[in-house]
């Protein structure tokens, strides 16, 4: 029996159409892990539904074209489709009020993942737009520049830290002038304010790492950034470059 | 005027007054005085020297405070747009609210905006404590403690950016601003996802026998989307048990369920046609959904919901 993955936030939907799929011959199970990385999982799906527009904190968001990407970068063999509740017409997009009669035939139809640009917009909270303003916004919208400006400051911190500089003088003379304690803030609330709107993307993973790297670094901020040995400790440089090479690995597919 | 000739109407408006950066003034009556505003009103000015404003007032509902807001409404409406918000505990509901708007519109030129909107219990988005970027902290202040998943330290999150010059910050103004622009079009599509999900059980019964649905609906475990249909079509009384319900549920779930303020505003902002095919949805899920229909058509449904939804204009969510 041919087998049918399929994500979703919705527990009801699939449910109902479990049989359906099971009549028509294939069998239609759940992907468990929701954010994967690339991995061997991925590598088995033959058939992968997203039905969407995905809910998560109280939004719909609608993020079909950025799993296209994901699949089209690192999977362009997996067939894959939406389903859900918009009316639209879409060789790769099942209407959930008016399924096909012959299941095997739609599928035979449906596009790879390389003969179609992008997938009919599911209506929510547009994710494609959320991502190219937290890399690409000015002022107030992008994280990463704010990101680039804390990284720079705490390089230069621990550069000279490794000259001898005494830390008191580099407190005041670099940290303090160029308001750091402040930078952070701006940068963590921003984080706050993205993090919900990218739950249930295909990288995830990779921003549960992003914020626990944040949050491990927090102490030498939250302590008003006084303590040159949580700045060493912390390893605050290395985390703040790792941070930063996460979110460009991200930002050069999907920014 | 045609449904493309209206969409285009609004949406030339919108443009215009983008263009010429129409002053956006919000009059917000909530428990100001518990947190420290001396008198009954006051006037914050938004940061960058615009006309923008955020008026300050609390005033419990009675004859005279509907006097009063309809005097202000008249007088801020000269000056821009105006987003009302009325604190539902302050004893405002669907009923008061159409009476402030009429009485304040009966003498207003036409053309000018005013949205009004109920909010309470801490639910909506105009509360720092749901949204970051909100304007309302805790007991009558614009500042509030948030205590972030994974950060240590609690965030100070204050929208004031100058508290002796009355000003607020640009960035809380402008996203509360726009976050009320797409309000009611975000919780009608969300309302209509959660209905299709909810009655996904029904897709493959051909023909679907009298009142199934409706007695469906009725089951415990569909309560909520009971509450919210029933609000949609406004069958919630003031100070009935169903609104108390759907009250918890908005607490419990940090989302905003009430539809007592999206009739009128669809109609007396963005026009009869909205209006107009908002009451068409309400007949259909009053005669049909909520009611012993044989053979109910869901595809039907969905087109009257996604035609409303076409209708207004803007994006879902911002």
């Amino acid at each position: 029996m041919k087998q049918v993955s399929y994500l979703s936030t919705d527990q009801i939907t699939p449910k109902a159409v479990q049989n359906w799929f099971e009549q028509q011959g294939y069998q239609f199970v759940p992907l468990t892990d929701a954010s994967p990385q690339p991995s061997e999982a991925f590598q088995k799906i033959e058939i992968l539904i997203l039905f969407v527009p995905f809910f998560h904190n109280n939004v719909y968001i609608s993020n079909e074209n950025v799993w296209k990407s994901f699949f089209q970068e690192h999977y362009p063999d997996v067939l894959l489709l939406t389903a859900g509740y918009i009316k639209q017409a879409h060789t790769n997009y099942l209407d959930l009020l008016q399924l096909p009669e012959d299941l095997p035939a739609f599928l035979q139809n449906a596009k790879s993942i390389n003969q179609f640009d992008r997938f009919p917009f599911s209506g929510g909270l547009d994710v494609e737009k959320k991502l190219h303003k937290f890399y690409k916004g000015h002022g107030d919208e992008s994280l990463t520049y704010e990101l680039g400006k804390i990284a720079r400051i705490i390089t230069m911190a621990v550069d000279e830290l490794k000259q001898a500089v005494p830390f008191p003088e580099i407190y005041k003379d670099l940290l303090i002038p160029n308001r750091i304690i402040e930078k952070w803030k701006v940068l963590t609330n921003r984080w706050q304010n993205y993090l919900p709107f990218f739950k249930g993307l295909p990288f995830d993973t990779t921003l549960q790492e992003v914020h626990d790297g944040f949050s491990s670094i927090a102490p030498f901020f939250e302590g008003g950034c006084e303590d040159e040995h949580l700045l060493i400790d912390l390893n605050c440089k290395e985390k703040l470059h790792e941070i930063k090479q996460k979110l460009e690995i991200i930002g050069r597919q999907y920014g | 005027m045609s449904s493309a000739s209206s969409k285009a109407a609004v949406s030339d408006q919108l443009t215009k007054d983008s263009a010429s950066r129409a002053n956006r003034i919000m009059i917000i009556i909530w428990s100001w005085q518990y947190g420290g505003m001396p008198s009954q009103m006051d006037e914050w000015s938004v940061e960058g020297n615009s006309g923008d404003k955020v008026v300050r007032m609390d005033l419990k509902m009675s004859s005279s405070a509907k006097e009063t807001l309809r005097e202000k409404l008249q007088e801020y409406a000269q000056q821009g747009e105006v987003f009302l918000f009325l604190h539902r505990r302050h004893g405002y509901d669907q009923k008061t609210l159409k009476e402030i708007l009429q009485m304040a519109r009966s003498v207003l030129p036409q053309g000018h905006l005013i949205k009004s909107f109920l909010f309470g219990e801490g639910n909506d988005k105009i509360y720092i404590v749901n949204q970051t970027k909100g304007l309302l902290g805790t007991r009558g202040t614009f500042s509030a403690k948030l205590q972030a998943v994974g950060i240590r330290q609690a965030t100070y999150v204050n929208a004031i950016a100058d508290k002796d010059k009355k000003v607020i910050k640009r960035k809380h103004f402008d996203f509360v601003w726009h976050q009320y622009s797409h309000n009611f079009k975000a919780k009608i599509f969300e309302l209509k996802e959660d209905l299709f999900r909810s009655l996904s059980p029904f897709l493959f019964i051909t023909e679907i026998q009298a009142g199934a649905v409706y007695n469906y609906i009725k089951q415990e475990e569909n309560k909520l989307l009971m509450l919210r249909l029933l609000s949609f079509i406004g069958k919630i009384r003031k100070g009935s048990n169903l609104e108390t319900q759907l009250k918890e549920f908005e607490q419990q779930h940090k989302r905003s369920y009430f539809f007592d303020d999206c009739h009128l505003n669809l109609k007396m902002t963005y026009g009869e046609q909205e209006a107009q095919l908002y009451d068409s949805l309400v007949d259909t899920i009053s005669k049909k959904l909520l009611a012993y229909e044989p053979n109910l058509n869901f595809t039907n449904i969905r087109d009257q919901f996604d035609e409303l939804l076409e209708a207004m204009p803007g994006s879902t969510y911002n």
